[in-house]
């Protein structure tokens, strides 16, 4: 191997060390972070159901400080936990000094993941949890042109459900040719339909939590009531009500316009596919969404 | 099978290139090959979110294409050298010349026999080639790995044709790894 390859190898294995990564922000936020807030609320779930709109109306509140600078979520507990150390995770959140009370990030991956329900216990055991809910068929159709329009995925939709049904299949049928990797179902493109069982990872969560320390509500209630489903999160912060102004709906299509509606052959299918599976998460909730068209 | 069970190997670590040696998290003492994302497909892949491996101890292997001295040990670990692994390269290559690797230069040789899964390492070889080798020598209901570079063919035309007579299992992205390439794993239909 040659001189250039061996620093190339260096480099890609100690990317601490990287002089290319450094940055003086970053690094100013690490050293402080003994001083920064650990987030006071998570919303967990889920992703493609409009979690920047959420942040957006949770921002208009004076004490309330959601997101971090550069993202919705830092996607610590399932992502990097095992890569980088709480101080670095502390790093995102802003400084005990600052006028904000109630912190929170919006990883909405973490629902999926079977591991971060218990590595949030060990971190942050009181952290009240918010779960946004999409209808699952429109959840599933918004994720596949994400991932179509990055170019991860290159089939139709109606081939990339059909794999996964498959895959879901031979895993449970032929367990030997399964790749146990928790990580996998964080995968946006290879998870349409999995990250629509909101139930059965939703159970993950309540055998480690109490059931007080959730708020659910659905992305299509938001649109409606967004003044009220607002007004009942500052409530379970503790925080004073205020008067919020109407959002418009933010990262629709990735910044590339919306998309071709979905064949109705292939959401009827989707539909029928998923009623269990909501009738699962209405009885779970105690609450029921029309999710049937 | 276990995520960890793939790299495991009980052969010392000395002997073969590219690998390392760390401890298992119940601290046996069985040694594991790291697979080099870098330079195996297959291992780039899993890091990227693949699911299934349809290569196991029982599974008869074809490999098209150019083989990694390193890549080969990964092969056999899979097929925990119980079988051997048949390989059509582009080029005659010396480390081939292994127990359990079996080194073909033509097709003919193999013309009796079926493989249940056949991995094409690199598609510069035509559409038409991959029908015939697919239709010659794999098994009804076998697996087709193709990693696929995005520069050599157009991706929707390539999934077109191939649905014909594949069923799509995954298709991963590891740009993160291999610049401008796919790893597909396709079933046979009939």
């Amino acid at each position: 191997m040659s001189f250039k390859s061996n620093v190339r190898n260096f480099l890609v294995t100690h990317p601490s060390l990287n002089p290319y990564n450094f940055s003086l922000d970053e690094t100013f936020r690490l050293l402080t972070s003994s001083l920064r807030h650990l987030p006071h609320f998570l919303i967990i779930g889920t992703s493609k159901s409009g979690k920047h709109s959420v942040l957006s109306y949770l921002n208009q509140h004076p004490q309330i400080k959601a997101g971090t600078k550069h993202n919705v979520g830092v996607y610590y507990f399932d992502v990097t936990f095992q890569s980088k150390s709480l101080s670095w995770y502390k790093s995102h959140f802003p400084s005990k000094f600052s006028k904000f009370k109630i912190i929170g990030e919006a990883s909405g991956t973490y629902l999926n993941h079977p591991l971060a329900p218990q590595r949030i216990k060990k971190t942050l055991p009181h952290v009240k949890f918010i779960n946004l809910f999409r209808n699952p068929v429109d959840r599933a159709y918004s994720a596949y042109n994400h991932s179509f329009k990055l170019g991860w995925d290159h089939s139709t939709f109606d081939d990339s459900i059909k794999s996964e049904i498959n895959r879901i299949e031979m895993m449970r049928d032929n367990p030997e040719i399964k790749i146990d990797n928790p990580d996998a179902v964080n995968f946006l493109q290879f998870s349409y339909l999995r990250h629509g069982h909101y139930a059965s990872n939703l159970r993950n969560w309540f055998k480690i939590f109490p059931q007080n320390q959730f708020k659910h509500f659905s992305t299509e209630e938001l649109d409606n009531n967004y003044n009220e489903i607002m007004n009942s999160l500052f409530s379970f912060f503790n925080l004073k009500e205020i008067n919020l102004k109407k959002e418009e709906r933010k990262n629709i299509g990735i910044g590339k316009g919306k998309y071709p509606h979905m064949k109705e052959n292939t959401r009827d299918m989707l539909i029928d596919y998923f009623k269990p599976h909501n009738e699962e998460l209405f009885s779970l909730i105690n609450k029921k969404f029309d999710w049937d068209k | 099978m276990k995520f960890n069970q793939i790299i495991k190997n009980n052969i010392k670590q000395h002997h073969f290139p590219s690998t390392k040696k760390f401890n298992s998290e119940n601290n046996d003492e069985d040694n594991f090959r790291t697979w080099n994302p870098f330079q195996n497909g297959l291992s780039a892949a899993i890091l990227c979110g693949l699911e299934i491996i349809p290569i196991n101890k029982k599974s008869s292997l074809l490999y098209v294409g150019q083989l990694e001295p390193s890549v080969s040990l990964n092969l056999l670990d899979l097929v925990e050298n119980n079988k051997k692994i048949f390989i059509y390269p582009k080029k005659p290559n010396q480390f081939s010349n292994k127990e359990n690797l079996i080194q073909i230069t033509n097709f003919n040789l193999i013309k009796n026999q079926k493989f249940s899964v056949i991995y094409i390492e690199n598609l510069e070889y035509s559409y038409e080639l991959i029908t015939n080798i697919t239709k010659s020598s794999l098994e009804n209901l076998g697996y087709l790995i193709i990693k696929f570079s995005t520069l050599s063919q157009n991706p929707k035309i390539f999934f077109e044709k191939m649905s014909k007579q594949f069923e799509l299992l995954q298709e991963i992205n590891i740009e993160s790894f291999s610049k401008n390439n796919f790893l597909i794993i396709f079933k046979s239909r009939n």
